[in-house]
């Protein structure tokens, strides 16, 4: 009697393959993969930075370089006060 | 001037032997595809699981193309690293999960071998499916896994007595 080992894995031989294998581009998998990979790691790094950065946002030193408010309220101060001056 | 250009000839022949080198490797890794998806499932036994084992493994040995420099390398290469990743495919699945039957079965000998397999350790499996389904030597073995040949011949005799033991038991 045919050792059932060898008799198992002799199916293998004539397994079929899938067609999706078959038909990957390798080297276009591999860019894919490449720009996934990268973009992760940007991602992460950019995470890491702001999380480590944000705390040092509520310093007032480096605040107004960060808060579009800052620059928004600049803008509209000298209206203020011409709308207070013509109030007058 | 001749400085230059021979620089430019060396440059423009090292872009030519690593385009050639890659066209080598695709068209290699698309004739080998059958070959390794086969020695994948029967480490695994499943499709869906020797899919993912050989497309990663189609893309560890393209990035891997520059430091191969013949088929001989390419083939051992591409086996070592197919075999770890299904090793670590099939430590990654659940124990309990039961596999799908993707392997034509026409008796139940077969679903009873694979049941048996299944209660293996997956280490004994890739060995059993190195020597019986590949017909690798025990030194090719021991190159693929990385481990001394000594140490493959007694995992195989210890895997095909547990084999036989839990056959016998059934």
């Amino acid at each position: 009697m045919k050792d059932p080992l060898e008799q198992f894995y002799e199916r293998f031989h004539d397994a079929e393959v899938p067609a999706r294998l078959v038909q990957i581009d390798v080297p276009m998998l591999e860019k894919r993969r490449t720009v996934r990979e990268v973009s992760v790691w940007m991602t992460a790094f950019v995470l890491a930075w702001v999380c480590t950065s944000a705390p040092t946002w509520t310093d007032v030193s480096v605040q107004p370089s960060f808060a579009w408010t800052s620059v928004l309220s600049r803008q509209l101060e000298p209206m203020a006060s011409l709308e207070s001056e013509a109030g007058k | 001037m001749s400085i230059v250009c021979q620089a430019m000839h060396a440059v423009s022949g090292l872009f030519a032997r690593a385009k050639r080198s890659e066209e080598v490797v695709n068209a290699f890794l698309q004739n080998e595809r059958p070959w390794m998806y086969r020695l994948a499932i029967s480490i695994t036994q499943r499709s869906d699981l020797a899919e993912d084992v050989v497309q990663e493994t189609l893309i560890r040995c393209w990035r891997s193309t520059k430091k191969l420099t013949t088929v001989d390398d390419l083939k051992a290469w591409c086996r070592q690293v197919l075999v770890r990743r299904a090793i670590t495919a099939l430590k990654a699945q659940d124990s309990s999960e039961l596999p799908d039957i993707e392997v034509p079965t026409q008796a139940d000998q077969q679903v009873s071998v694979r049941l048996v397999l299944e209660s293996l350790p997956t280490e004994s499996r890739a060995i059993l499916a190195l020597s019986y389904f590949e017909g690798l030597s025990y030194q090719e073995i021991s190159d693929t896994l990385g481990i001394p040949a000594g140490t493959v011949a007694s995992r195989l005799n210890t895997a095909r007595e547990r084999f036989r033991d839990a056959w016998e038991a059934k």
